[in-house]
């Protein structure tokens, strides 16, 4: 058992801090009925931070409608900014949907072509493929990135 | 367990506002928190310079990244934990860190105390004899311990959410928070005198 100030002082400002075990606060509890030095040094502690509440800082009134304003507007750009990756994504998707559709019926024709004007089938639908259907999915892909996506919505200022 | 049980629901409430970034809810939460993350910060940078725009940025920060907070834990904690990033951040743009250690258990990136002429605003808040006593201690008090005060006695944050915020061990939370009341305690009795 500690008995001597240094150790109950510790104590106390380990109870003070919330750090110290209910045991601990027993032991304090007995000495401090019989130490008036211990009691004393708890007394200045307590009156320490009891001078704590005894400060009033003053806000700036304008200082709430300035954040309420700036987080209405900054609400707002987040707001549009996910409608535009909303957007982004849809039309992504359509053009996806368009360039797989486009492509079958271009090979369609190449097939055509090729019969009609007698050229080689394997080189139009390379040629078909090269320059049309990789550029045009590649484009699609590029579109449903999340980073393009956020280079094109900082563009408009509504970056992330 | 109804208090628990209020607390959950309430930190489950903010969560889903937050996810929803309801500016509602937001506002009501600039009227409960204001002050005390004003104080905070105050006590934080020693100073009222940069407070107004840390708050400002707080808040919408809070906005931003309001998914990130789960509502299994308290407000508080998770909205200093904002304000001591930005406010360290911002501090650090302006060169006014100290990169020197404080805390010889915790070595640790510190914001220097500022030096000014005016009073202090721990001087232009004291409304008492004893606070104004405390005043010229809490302004020349390393701001690592004037946090833990505020933090420990104003806020009356548990040692784990401190250590959250601070990102210090609960030891080196405690230990700030014994040096903070030996400072303050001897200005209270009399000239500061040395250890």
């Amino acid at each position: 058992m500690q008995t001597d100030h240094p150790s109950f002082r510790r104590i106390i400002d380990q109870s003070l801090a919330g750090a110290a075990s209910p045991q601990q606060q027993q032991t304090l509890r007995e000495h401090l009925a019989t130490c008036a030095a211990c009691q004393q040094y708890l007394d200045a502690s307590n009156r320490a931070i009891a001078a704590l509440e005894d400060f009033s800082f003053t806000v700036d009134p304008a200082l709430d409608s300035k954040v309420l304003a700036s987080l209405a507007e900054r609400a707002q750009q987040l707001e549009a900014a996910r409608i535009q990756r909303q957007r982004l994504g849809w039309t992504s998707c359509l053009a996806l949907l368009l360039t797989v559709t486009g492509s079958v019926a271009a090979a369609q024709l190449c097939s055509l072509a090729a019969a009609t004007f007698h050229l080689e089938p394997a080189q139009l639908h390379l040629g078909l493929a090269t320059f049309w259907i990789t550029p045009s999915v590649l484009i699609c892909m590029l579109l449903l990135l999340p980073g393009f996506q956020a280079v094109l919505g900082s563009r408009k200022g509504l970056s992330l | 367990m109804t208090l628990s049980g209020t607390m959950e629901t309430d930190t489950q409430q903010i969560a889903r506002g937050l996810r929803q970034r309801d500016v509602a809810l937001l506002s009501a939460l600039v009227a409960q928190y204001q002050y005390r993350l004003v104080r905070y910060l105050i006590y934080l940078l020693g100073s009222r310079e940069s407070v107004d725009d840390l708050v400002q940025e707080t808040w919408l920060r809070v906005l931003e990244r309001g998914r990130t907070y789960d509502g299994r834990s308290r407000f508080e904690p998770w909205l200093f934990t904002i304000a001591r990033n930005l406010a360290i951040d911002t501090m650090r743009k302006r060169r006014m860190v100290s990169l020197d250690a404080n805390d010889e258990d915790d070595p640790e990136h510190a914001i220097a105390p500022p030096i000014s002429p005016e009073p202090s605003p721990f001087e232009q808040a004291a409304r008492t004899e004893d606070a104004r006593h405390l005043a010229q201690s809490l302004a020349t008090l390393e701001p690592i311990y004037r946090e833990a005060l505020v933090l420990r006695f104003q806020e009356d944050l548990s040692l784990q959410e401190m250590a959250g915020i601070i990102g210090a061990p609960v030891s080196t939370v405690s230990t700030r928070i014994y040096r903070g009341i030996e400072a303050l305690r001897a200005h209270m009795e009399g000239p500061p005198h040395a250890n």
